[in-house]
C-alpha cells in the first residue's frame, strides 16, 4: 500500500470577519481533506454556524463562542457546533489546525476512548504539522 | 490529485471565502453574547453555580446551554446577562468595529507613525516594528506570510 501524503491547508477567511490574527489550516490526506469535507454533509445551518464560529477564532484573540481552546486533561481544543459535533485542532503560535471530526450518536459526553484516539492523531499530526511549516517558511 | 478531492477543496474554500449571509451573521451575535458572558464570567471569576442559581436552574441545565450555544431568545439572553451584572445592549458593527481599534505608535525605517489598528492585532504586532512596511504612500503589516493594509494612519 502507498505510503499517505500528509499536508495542509491553508482556509480563506472572508473580509467581513476583519484581518486574521491566525491562519487556519485543515488536514489534508492523500489530496483529500479528510476532516472538513465532514463540514459538507452537514445542515446548512450547521454548517455556517461552524464556518462563522472558525473565523471567528481566526480574527479574535482567545474566542470562547462555541470553542474550547483547550480541554481537561488533553493537548487539543474543540470547536462545538450544536452539542454533538465536534471540530478538534490544537494552536502552534499563529497557527490552529484543525486535525479530527467525530459525531456523537448517543446522550452525555463523548467516550473517553474517543479522546483517546482523537490524542493519538493530534500526536501525528502535530509532528506532520512542523515538519510542513518548517519546509514551508 | 482526484477531481473529487479537488472539489471538495474548492467548495470548502468557498465557504469560507463567502461574505455570511443573514443566518451566519445571527449565528455570529449568539456566538459572540456566548464569547462576551464567558470572557466576563472568568474575569469576574463568576461560577456557573452562581449562574444557576441567579437563574433558578440546575448546574447542569447551565453546563449544557454552555456546551450547545443553542439558538437562544433575546429575553434569555438579557436574563443571562442580568444576573452575572452585565447591560446587554445592541450596538451596529460599524460602531464595534471602531471600537475595536486602538491608537498605536510604530517605528518604521523612515517616521514613527501611528496606526489605528484593531485590539486584537494590535496584542499580536506589539514589539514587531520591523514589520511595517510603508512603499509608495500605503502602509502594510507583515504577519507570518500574508501582508495586511493598515488603512487609518499619520506621520
Amino acid at each position: 500500500m502507498n505510503k499517505r501524503e500528509i499536508s495542509f491547508k491553508k482556509l480563506p477567511i472572508a473580509e467581513y470577519y476583519g484581518e486574521p490574527i491566525y491562519d487556519v489550516w485543515h488536514v489534508i490526506v492523500n489530496g483529500k481533506p479528510v476532516v472538513l469535507d465532514s463540514l459538507l454533509d452537514l445542515d446548512e445551518s450547521s454548517r455556517k454556524e461552524t464556518v462563522d464560529i472558525i473565523s471567528r477564532m481566526a480574527t479574535r484573540e482567545k474566542y470562547y463562542g462555541g470553542v474550547e481552546w483547550r480541554l481537561k486533561k488533553r493537548k487539543y481544543g474543540e470547536i462545538k457546533p450544536w452539542g454533538h459535533r465536534f471540530f478538534f485542532f490544537v494552536k502552534f503560535g499563529e497557527n490552529i489546525v484543525i486535525f479530527d471530526y467525530r459525531e456523537k450518536k448517543r446522550k452525555g459526553p463523548l467516550k473517553s476512548e474517543v479522546y483517546k484516539l482523537v490524542d493519538k492523531n493530534r500526536e501525528k499530526y502535530e509532528e506532520e504539522f512542523r515538519r510542513f511549516i518548517n519546509k514551508n517558511q | 490529485m482526484k477531481k473529487n478531492s479537488e472539489d471538495l477543496l474548492i467548495r470548502i474554500n468557498e465557504l469560507f471565502a463567502a461574505e455570511p449571509d443573514a443566518e451566519q451573521k445571527a449565528w455570529g451575535i449568539i456566538h459572540d453574547f456566548y464569547h462576551y458572558v464567558l470572557t466576563y464570567m472568568e474575569k469576574n471569576k463568576i461560577t456557573k453555580a452562581y449562574l444557576a442559581r441567579k437563574l433558578g436552574k440546575s448546574r447542569a441545565a447551565i453546563s449544557q446551554m454552555f456546551n450547545k450555544t443553542p439558538n437562544i431568545t433575546v429575553v434569555k439572553m438579557v436574563e443571562i446577562a442580568d444576573a452575572i451584572g452585565v447591560d446587554l445592549s445592541i450596538i451596529t458593527r460599524e460602531i464595534a468595529l471602531k471600537a475595536r481599534k486602538v491608537e498605536y505608535q510604530v517605528k518604521t525605517d523612515v517616521l514613527p507613525v501611528f496606526i489605528k489598528i484593531d485590539r486584537d492585532l494590535e496584542k499580536k504586532v506589539r514589539g514587531k516594528n520591523q514589520n511595517f512596511l510603508i512603499e509608495g504612500g500605503r502602509m502594510t503589516i507583515q504577519i507570518g506570510q500574508e501582508k495586511f493594509a493598515i488603512s487609518e494612519f499619520e506621520a
